[in-house]
């Protein structure tokens, strides 16, 4: 036993020299820094809770790539995708993002779901060509704090969409609202936006964080003694949202005449087919204003779906990159921040100092009879 | 060092496993006890060992210390050692460090501190030489065969040193050349001294070793005495022997 | 080499995670559900006294074990009165209180939003904030473990560890307060655990509640069982191999559109291969 204990021990202590080795020599940085491709570094959640973010983003990302690709790349040189699961994980997301930047060479690294996940600034914070792009993080989480070196984010800002929300509730002489939302990093800013904004308006927050479905359904046993005037629902997943919609329409009639709100998430949710008819009736969200629906056309007639969550982000992320990595900027940090960028997603931006987009612009939706109608804030 | 207990008691619900058995094991002696399945010779044992908690009764050890309840980790302090009717060795572990677990320091930082030492092993050597298993030290005791395994089990309880000795049934699926061997520790064990308590249901085996005999009979006591006496009483040869 | 070091170092710190709950798991059979929440008050205090108390690492990381242990030894106190699967669920459960608390105690933990900028150590001017000098702290870190936990197994306390394990109530008849010798062992690996912990927190520089669930203890306890129980190389090469398989998966060349999902399929294949061939694992003696 012992010996065959020894050999083994031998043997994997080899294995893994070898893989050191292989490792060590292995990826495809370039060669030839003028003709090889430029490789730009997607670190999504492509498997575990986060996977239906990830694939989006993925894919948002390659439609820009082989546009700027068919119009010669940049500088003379294409752009390679190169991909890494996260696993919607934090140790998984620092493992991703380090093997695109010191593996694959990739100098852009668009990163999903990372202030969930921070501690990825800090792989790419000693090179000063490296900057990280995220499709779908809440910069504020990531960002407010202490800001990254080089690390942005092109979600929608939330400070601007809670304040929306709030403005909307105020006009329609809103007291109490009941704010059901998951318990994550980004939504913890949402209630922190909401409730400095409702404190002007004179509104009264409370808040709920249910973290299952356990918990969701008994959040929405508690409207009735509550007696909120509005209730504002943020998860993120199917199931979640399923579980709360169906167990409101059970415990709150139309006679209440409570107002329900949503984020940008409704948006997509709505076309969900697991969804019963006339469920998401009479519930305000906020959308992003799209500059166009091209990207809506093109992702469509592409992937044959409508385009969630970070997917025109992700696209817009590669041209803002593209953009840097043409100018090759002295300063990447004030080089973005310097400049106005039109975007798919939110139309013409300028990025702020915490690294978000700045002044992003919302509209106001209701769902009447299944469809989505723009409405003026408090009408 | 005397073993007695006082109407000790040990109900399972309606069963009386134990019912009320006052009993004496004097020192110097093989006390057999004998008794069909189920009578509570074992369930007995278990009591006075503290592997069982009992209902009612007192456990007296020497002329002084009276137990009302007893705790298994205690007995060792108590001058008691058993082995089990079921083998319990320590399987996955070597016949030595079965041997060298029970010889050790157990004080919890003691035994952090520090290993065992060479009168350990040499302890340990002369347990495992008494009953032939020193060749076997090195060997795991899930590879011992049935036999080698209630060897140990004795040869564990041989290491303690103790004044008081439980067996249960040490005999049972042993080759005549083991029976020899655990027989002769036996009474290498009474010739010293010591107080020798034996369940067993092998009836020549009883009637050659043991200086006085306990019946059981459905948790009473049956019988006490001589074992050519005991064995002989007609209540006796119905409830045990089915004559 | 960054991405080798950084691999290098995850693999030492949950080397350490693996050593110290084979004590309690492959050496004293006690089936512990609760490392990652130990982990977590480790990183947790550490981050805690680093950021807020602006404490020196090595005196941090020394109170991480401390802390640890105490939480661990009210723990162990509670779950004494239980056993086999009972002590599973309810060390299960404890572990989702905690995580529970680094959730909702928001005035101390910050709750979702985690603890951010937690410093490396600097200990007499020598800095261990890039890849390679952190590395060089953890596996030191790694083989003081390493050597602490082979002192204790070969210790006449580790003996007695192996006996629990096999039969508890025969060796309490030899004379031992076997409760005594699971707090303790407790005690100790959830120390070691907390040392993990520290180490994380001050690598990532950033933790949150999600870094500690139910799914993190799972992914420790697969480490023993593949690495092997009661094996303290076990251990170091069950955490080599789990960390490894999915980084080296990640150069293997599936089509782009499922190479993630084949890479989580492939891994599990293989595991499962592996477990039916050699069920006590690589190098494990001691079968469940």
């Amino acid at each position: 036993m012992n010996n065959n204990n020894t050999k083994l021990t031998i043997g994997i202590v080899l294995a893994v020299l070898l893989i050191i080795i292989g490792v060590s020599r292995g990826g495809a940085k370039p060669n030839n820094p003028t003709t090889d491709p430029i490789i730009i570094g997607g670190a999504f959640a492509l498997t575990g809770d986060a996977a239906e973010w990830g694939e989006v983003s993925q894919n948002g990302a390659q439609i820009a790539i082989d546009e700027i690709n068919e119009r010669g790349g940049v500088n003379g040189r294409l752009l390679e995708l190169r991909v890494e699961d996260t696993k919607s994980t934090a140790k998984d997301t620092v493992s991703a993002v380090t093997k695109l930047h010191s593996i694959d060479g990739a100098k852009v690294i668009l990163p999903s779901w990372i202030d969930i996940y921070q501690g990825v600034a800090n792989v790419i914070a000693k090179d000063t060509r490296a900057f990280i792009i995220s499709p779908d993080s809440g910069i504020e989480a990531m960002n407010s704090e202490s800001i990254h070196p080089r690390t942005f984010s092109l979600w929608h800002r939330t400070e601007v969409k809670a304040d929306l929300a709030i403005q909307d509730m105020a006009l329609r002489g809103v007291k109490k609202a009941f704010y059901i939302v998951e318990k994550d990093p980004y939504y913890e800013w949402v209630l922190r936006y909401t409730r400095a904004s409702a404190a002007k308006h004179g509104i009264e927050i409370i808040s709920e964080q249910p973290t299952d479905v356990e918990g969701i359904k008994s959040v929405v046993a508690k409207i009735p003694l509550i007696k909120p005037d509005a209730v504002f629902v943020g998860f993120y997943g199917e199931q979640s949202n399923y579980e709360f919609l169906t167990r409101y329409r059970t415990f709150v009639s139309s006679s209440d005449n409570l107002l329900l709100y949503g984020d940008e998430l409704i948006a997509e949710m709505k076309h969900n087919p697991k969804f019963p008819k006339g469920i998401f009736d009479g519930i305000i969200y906020y959308e992003t204003v799209s500059a166009d629906d091209s990207f809506v056309q093109k992702y469509s007639a592409r992937y044959n779906s409508v385009p969630q969550f970070g997917a025109s982000t992700a696209y817009d992320a590669i041209y803002i990159a593209a953009d840097v990595l043409r100018n090759n900027p002295e300063n990447i940090d004030e080089y973005i921040r310097s400049k106005t960028f039109d975007t798919t997603t939110f139309g013409k931006i300028t990025i702020d100092e915490i690294g978000g987009v700045s002044k992003s612009k919302f509209a106001l939706k209701k769902v009447i009879n299944d469809k989505s109608v723009e409405i003026q804030v408090g009408k | 060092m005397k073993l007695s207990t006082q109407y000790i008691k040990k109900h399972f619900g309606g069963v009386r496993a134990v019912n009320g058995i006052s009993v004496d094991f004097m020192p110097g002696q093989i006390t057999g006890v004998i008794g069909p399945n189920g009578s509570g010779k074992t369930t007995l044992m278990h009591l006075v060992t503290g592997v069982m908690p009992f209902d009612s009764g007192v456990v007296i050890i020497g002329d002084d210390t009276r137990l009302e309840k007893i705790d298994s980790a205690d007995i060792r302090d108590l001058g008691i050692t058993r082995t089990f009717q079921n083998v319990r060795v320590f399987e996955q572990m070597t016949v030595l460090d079965n041997i060298l677990v029970v010889l050790t320091n157990r004080g919890l930082l003691d035994s952090l501190i520090t290993k065992h030492q060479q009168y350990h092993e040499d302890k340990a050597q002369e347990v495992l030489e008494l009953v032939g298993l020193w060749s076997k030290r090195d060997h795991l005791a899930s590879s011992l065969s049935y036999g080698q395994r209630k060897l140990l089990e004795v040869a564990r309880a041989l290491a303690t040193d103790a004044t008081i000795y439980l067996f249960d049934e040490p005999f049972a699926g042993l080759f005549p050349e083991m029976i020899q061997t655990v027989s002769d520790v036996m009474v290498s064990l009474r010739n010293t001294g010591k107080t020798v308590i034996l369940i067993e249901h092998n009836m020549f085996l009883i009637r050659k070793m043991s200086d006085m005999l306990y019946v059981f009979d459905a948790g009473e006591l049956l019988a006490f005495g001589e074992p050519d006496y005991v064995l002989s009483l007609p209540g006796v040869r119905e409830a045990y022997l089915g004559e | 080499m960054e991405y080798l070091y950084h691999i290098l170092i995850i693999i030492s710190i949950y080397s350490i995670l693996a050593l110290s709950l084979n004590l309690v798991v492959g050496y004293t059979g006690l089936p512990l559900f609760a490392h990652s929440a130990f982990y977590g008050v480790g990183a947790y205090t550490l981050a805690l006294l680093a950021v807020q108390l602006n404490m020196s690492f090595w005196l941090a990381i020394i109170l991480a074990a401390l802390v640890t242990g105490c939480i661990a030894f009210l723990m162990s106190l509670l779950m004494s009165r239980f056993r086999d699967d009972l002590y599973f669920l309810v060390s299960a459960a404890i572990n989702v209180v905690i995580l529970h608390i680094f959730t909702n105690w928001q005035s101390l933990t910050r709750g979702p939003l985690g603890i951010p900028g937690i410093p490396r150590p600097d200990i007499f001017g020598i800095s261990f904030s890039s890849n390679i000098m952190f590395l060089v702290l953890c596996l030191i870190l790694l083989g003081l473990v390493y050597l602490g936990c082979r002192y204790i197994t070969r210790s006449s306390f580790g003996r007695a560890l192996l006996a629990i394990r096999e039969d508890e109530g025969a060796l309490r008849v030899f004379g031992y307060q076997t409760h005594r010798y699971k707090l303790l062992v407790c005690v100790i690996s959830a120390m070691l655990a907390g040392i993990a912990g520290g180490l994380f927190a001050s690598y990532i520089t950033f933790i949150d509640p999600t870094s500690f669930t139910l799914i993190e203890s799972t992914f420790i306890i697969s480490i023993i069982i593949l690495g092997g129980l009661a094996s303290l190389r076990g251990s170091i090469a069950g955490a080599v191999a789990l960390i490894l398989l999915p980084e080296i998966l990640r150069f293997v060349g599936f089509p782009t559109d499922v190479a993630a999902q084949m890479r989580q399929v492939v891994y599990g294949l293989l595991l499962v291969l592996f477990m039916m061939y050699r069920p006590s694992g690589l190098f494990g003696s001691y079968k469940l």
